[in-house]
């Protein structure tokens, strides 16, 4: 407890210091600012870059394409350049704040089929961020699929440190956090189920999404909540000049997205939206019951911005989806979808501060109906969060740039109202109507923060900052209270307003990048993160009805200290990125679940829930060709991460459900033409760990199963090689439209990885035990027809 | 009632998944682990022979259990709140069972220890012992208004529910008065007074807090459907579970057993773990939660039981029996 103290203390006498002492020694600077556009269709390109060639060092141009620079005076090279486009340079004598507007143009088609950042060629060594990777919405196209859903979260699964929990689930598991710890934000707002059609695929809709980020460590301070990383989506920006109409026509759904002025030059819209049909199949189906079945999943993405002027800005994003499943006669259906709202005005006060204030709601839910006969049955639970937050980044000189702001979230949690009606009218068990409801809990979570990005010397530069948090469950609400041994104790009622229980947190975050040279560096960071909201997940792979539930008295917050460093080294003029990063995370009041719990529709959840402490450690090794006609990443992570609970395993240390001792990543793309790619990605890891029976007793004329320690065994390992090939039109000058063809293989080797492992009694001889497994996808092929016009 | 209702949504939404591909693995690796204890036995009200099984776990693989059995031990039962004790011995043919007098019985609410000692569980001369105790619960009393009626017709839930179907069998409906206290049922399904099915798996459990008549009188509950096997034409109603399917004249009856809360803990342990277990819905598996001390397996129960019968006749039809009842 101490030596936490002691820590935080450190933490803030180091922040003040290096703000101190950065003020004062600050040098006459001035601004250079301006847009990046295309120069064709005018959009604001979003994280283009601008490099000062004489100082190695740069910036990317922000949401609204605009870019800042604080330089003393001068004279220097400023090298534009952004995936796609040619690069642009320009010579600036800077003697006062000057304005310089930078229309790029596309060097056609072509795509580097494999870009996380098509920004700042050596900008994996310098730029001080571990352990964050952002990845174009073209390198993600590239990537193989399964039935040719091209899907943001399996492309992030492809990634060092980052681990798929289990086959062709869109659940994540971030250098041994569990796949809850990820907070995943669509424009700002939270998206908490980030799947469809239970976990096969993502909830987000490639046409509309811009580019993704992965914070797997380093979690920038204006964000919190989460343990263990940040998934950041942005939306794309509909043109503010020409409409345009693009698609795709796959094999599962069909995708449609449209896009162009409201009002040319200032409001845009773009409305993407997609929907599966194979449930339209269903009634050719022979099978009567295949008929009978309910399948399917839409959603739609939306966003409006509009420029006030320059200095006023207002983005409007919105998702809404729904999954179905069902069978219609006699009825019964399950629903859940999210629906994620975000309105964010930035505004520029001058050229060195802004602010983004955003107001933000999300809303998951799901609800499960059946009528049969005299019988009539609702089941539903929802999570709602109302969001407003305030984003200040002020470039106090060319060597300070400072970021502090504040959140509030109100959440509302609903874990369950169940209704049943009985018209019995034979009166064999009686007319009746129940209802089972468990009370809503509310929460208020709040969050200041305040962090500077600081360049100490040409090659050494910091980044520190510190987040405060504190959570409140607030009343109306009745809380279960549980004795030492988890037996109910008593209950307690509190009236509405009562801010009955507060938690606080203080979360000091520091990163530094050392440069040895122009192609080398080295990084080293520390991070606690706190998680006040956290998922009851059932199993390891996730179901749509797992609960969201809060911190409360009976279960402290989680926190998790990580502590990384790595080395970065570029070969080749940039050709060849690799990097080698290692952590240590220690994870306090870690929760897992206790034996044979129920966690659905459950008014006691608490009381399943076990608190203990965790510990996860790795190593990554990534190394990424770039550039040219044959690129890609191969990526390796050694990594082991455990639980130690007092309740669980007998108070012995296991290993988590998620860990993964290796994990290799093979991801490669050849453009034999510019029309004309070959792309193929191999994925291996270590076997889930699982608990698995070591013995067998015999009781009550049945072969009982002894298991092993929990997670003590481990699955066969998984592997699977996926390939593709796309084929673009041709390209005409002068016509508007085109189009490609996508076939894709997943699992081309036919690998019959398991799902999950079950052990069964023969029917013929019961002495005889076997195992059985169930294994999802043998060899899938697909074809998708994408089109733009 | 709730609990049919979430097995019936998690059924109905998912099961088209599970079906999706399954295989037989051969070349597992399990772990193998030392010995451990298992128990198995309980003790009723009736007076007669009782039985306690002891012996050793194996390799779950290992298909051969024949060297299991724990002989040798000493096995005694005591009644807690008098003090009585209940001897058993070994079965000189049946090693690892060991067996009452024929004159032993339990009284209801009244607690039972078993203590099992001199066990050399690893065949290594380190001599263990183990203990367990469960509390006999109350039944229902047999009485006039305690019995069975089977009407023969369709299923009277495929009825209730509105259900389309011609299968036809007999309902077994119950009337019983059932106590207002929290209780655990266990129902065995009796053909010619004999057990239709003999394990523990097989057996329908009740947790009176799930159903509406708690404490009420079970006006013909309709418990369970079984099957027809016409004899003149060979017509069964289950045609893979034959053994489900009565005669004309066969008597069809129900054992009803009274459980305690930790007996009713493990039978649903055991049957979680023998309903499988799926990376969408599965808890981690774990060992079900037994009686014994010592790390042992398996349970020592001790439960009342009784039996309600009736002798199944077609041509008493559903429509009889709800015009009787409407009376």
């Amino acid at each position: 407890m101490r030596k936490t103290r002691l820590l935080r203390l450190f933490v803030l006498v180091v922040f003040c210091y290096f703000s101190c002492v950065s003020v004062a020694f600050a040098q006459k600077t001035f601004g250079i600012n301006g847009v990046i556009r295309d120069k064709s269709t005018r959009e604001t390109l979003i994280g283009a870059s601008v490099l000062i060639k004489e100082l190695k060092s740069g910036t990317t141009a922000d949401v609204n394409g605009k870019y800042k620079l604080a330089l003393p005076a001068g004279t220097y090279t400023l090298q534009f350049s952004y995936m796609g486009y040619q690069t642009f340079e320009k010579i600036v004598d800077l003697k006062g704040n000057i304005n310089l507007n930078v229309d790029l143009l596309p060097t056609g088609t072509e795509l580097n089929a494999v870009e996380i950042h098509g920004v700042g060629a050596n900008r994996a060594v310098t730029r001080n961020e571990m352990g964050a990777v952002k990845m174009s919405i073209e390198t993600i196209k590239t990537i193989p699929v399964l039935m040719g859903e091209v899907d943001i979260i399996k492309s992030i699964q492809m990634l060092p440190g980052v681990m798929a929990t289990s086959e062709g689930g869109s659940g994540f598991s971030v250098r041994g956090g569990a796949p809850d710890q990820n907070l995943i934000i669509i424009d700002g707002a939270t998206v908490y189920n980030a799947s469809h059609a239970l976990g096969f695929f993502s909830v987000f809709n490639n046409d509309a999404i811009d580019d993704v980020t992965l914070y797997k460590g380093d979690i920038p301070i204006q964000y919190g909540g989460r343990l263990a990383s940040v998934l950041d989506i942005t939306m794309k920006e509909g043109s503010k000049q020409d409409y345009s109409v693009s698609g795709g026509i796959g094999l599962l759904s069909s995708r449609l997205e449209v896009d162009g002025p409201i009002w040319k030059d200032h409001t845009s819209f773009l409305v993407a939206a997609r929907r599966t049909y194979f449930d339209l199949f269903l009634p050719l189906a022979k099978n009567e019951m295949a008929k009978n079945v309910k399948l399917y999943f839409w959603d739609i993405n939306a966003k409006i911005s509009h420029d006030f002027n320059k200095n006023n800005k207002l983005t409007l994003s919105f998702y809404d989806g729904l999954d179905v499943f069902g069978v219609k006669d006699p009825y019964a259906e399950f629903d859940y979808g999210n629906i994620v709202g975000s309105l964010a005005w930035k505004h520029l006060f001058n050229d060195e501060l802004s602010l983004t204030t955003t107001a933000m709601m999300t809303k998951y839910d799901y609800s499960a109906g059946m009528a049969m006969g005299s019988v009539d049955a609702l089941m539903k639970a929802f999570l709602d969060d109302y969001t407003l937050k305030f984003d200040f980044t002020w470039i106090a000189n060319a060597k300070n740039t400072i970021r502090f702001g504040a959140s509030s979230t109100w959440h509302t949690y609903g874990p369950g109202d169940a209704y049943l009606t009985v018209n019995d009218t034979n009166g064999y068990i009686g007319n009746e109507t129940q209802t089972f409801s468990m009370p809503d809990n509310h929460a208020l979570e709040n969050a200041i923060y305040i962090g500077n990005d600081q360049e100490i010397t040409k090659r050494f530069s910091l980044k520190y900052g510190l987040r405060f948090s504190t959570f409140s469950n607030v009343g109306p609400d009745s809380v279960y209270y549980y004795d030492a041994n988890w037996n109910l104790m008593e209950t307690k009622y509190y009236k509405k307003g009562d801010f009955y229980h507060t938690y606080t947190a203080l979360e000091p975050r520091i990163g530094a990048v050392f440069l040895l040279d122009s192609t080398s560096s080295i990084k080293a960071n520390y991070s606690r993160t706190s998680q006040y909201t956290q998922l009851a997940q059932s199993s390891s792979g996730g179901n749509p009805m797992d609960l969201w539930y809060p911190a409360n008295p009976n279960i402290k917050p989680q926190t998790a200290d990580m502590y990384a460093i790595g080395y970065f080294k570029n070969f080749a003029d940039n050709m060849f990125e690799t990097s080698i990063e290692t952590y240590y995370k220690q994870m306090h009041n870690c929760i897992d679940l206790k034996d044979f719990s129920n966690t659905i529709m459950n008014p006691q959840l608490y009381g399943e829930l076990r608190v203990g402490e965790g510990q996860a450690y790795g190593v990554e090794f990534f190394i990424k060709k770039a550039k040219g006609k044959f690129n890609g990443w191969i990526s390796y992570t050694l990594s082991r991460t455990e639980r130690k609970i007092p309740e669980i395993n007998n108070g012995k240390t296991y290993l988590a459900p998620y860990d993964k001792t290796h994990t290799v990543n093979i991801v490669l793309s050849y453009n034999l033409n510019k029309r004309q790619t070959i792309s193929a990605n191999w994925v291996y890891y270590t076997g889930n760990a699982v608990t698995f029976p070591t013995g067998r007793a015999e009781v009550g004329n049945i072969i009982l199963p002894v298991y092993s320690d929990r997670n003590d065994c481990r699955m066969p390992n998984y592997h699977r090689l996926d390939l593709s090939y796309t084929i673009k039109s041709k390209e005409v000058p002068g016509r508007r439209w085109s189009y490609d063809w996508n076939f894709s293989i997943y699992n081309a080797y036919a690998r019959h990885n398991p799902w999950s492992i079950s052990f069964k009694q023969d029917k013929d001889n019961p002495s005889q035990t076997y195992a059985e497994m169930i294994y999802l996808f043998s060899i899938v092929p697909s074809v998708t027809f994408n089109f733009k016009f | 009632m709730l609990k049919i209702l979430k097995i019936l949504f998690i059924v109905i939404g998912f099961s088209f998944l599970l079906n999706a591909c399954k295989e037989r693995i051969d070349d597992l690796d399990l772990k193998s682990e030392t010995a451990r204890m298992v128990v198995d036995g309980h003790i009723g009200t009736d007076t007669t022979t009782y039985f306690i099984m002891l012996s050793r776990t194996s390799d779950y693989f290992d298909s051969d259990m024949s060297g299991n059995a724990i002989s040798g031990a000493i096995v005694i039962i005591t009644e807690l709140e008098t003090g009585r004790i209940i001897q058993l011995t070994e079965e000189d043919t049946m090693p690892g069972r060991y067996k009452t007098a024929e004159n032993a019985y339990g009284i209801q609410g009244y607690s039972y220890r078993l203590d099992v000692s001199n066990v050399d569980l690893n065949r290594d001369g380190n001599i263990t012992s183990y203990t367990a105790t469960d509390l006999m619960p109350y039944i229902p009393e047999v009485n006039d208004s305690s019995f069975i009626k089977v009407p023969y017709g369709i299923s009277l839930m495929n009825e209730f529910l509105e259900l389309e179907t011609k299968d036809t069998g007999f309902n077994v409906c119950l009337f019983i008065k059932e106590p207002p206290t929290h209780e655990y049922y266990a129902f065995i399904m009796l053909k010619n007074h004999q057990p239709v099915n003999d394990t523990l798996t097989q057996y329908d459990y009740m947790d009176d807090a799930d159903i509406p008549n708690n404490g009420n009188y079970f006006n013909g509950y309709p418990l369970f459907f079984m099957g027809l096997e016409d004899s003149a034409t060979g017509r069964k109603t289950f045609k893979n579970k034959t053994k489900y399917n009565y005669k004309q004249n066969d008597t069809l009856g129900v054992e009803i057993r009274s459980i305690s809360r930790a007996y009713y803990t493990y039978t649903s342990d055991v049957n979680r773990i023998y309903g499988g277990t799926n990376p969408l819905f599965g808890n981690t598996p774990s060992n079900v939660r037994g009686n014994v001390s010592g790390g042992a397996i398996g349970f020592f129960a001790s439960y009342p039981k009784m039996r309600l019968e009736a002798v199944c006749d077609t041509a008493y039809t559903n429509a009889k029996f709800k015009k009787e009842r409407s009376r």
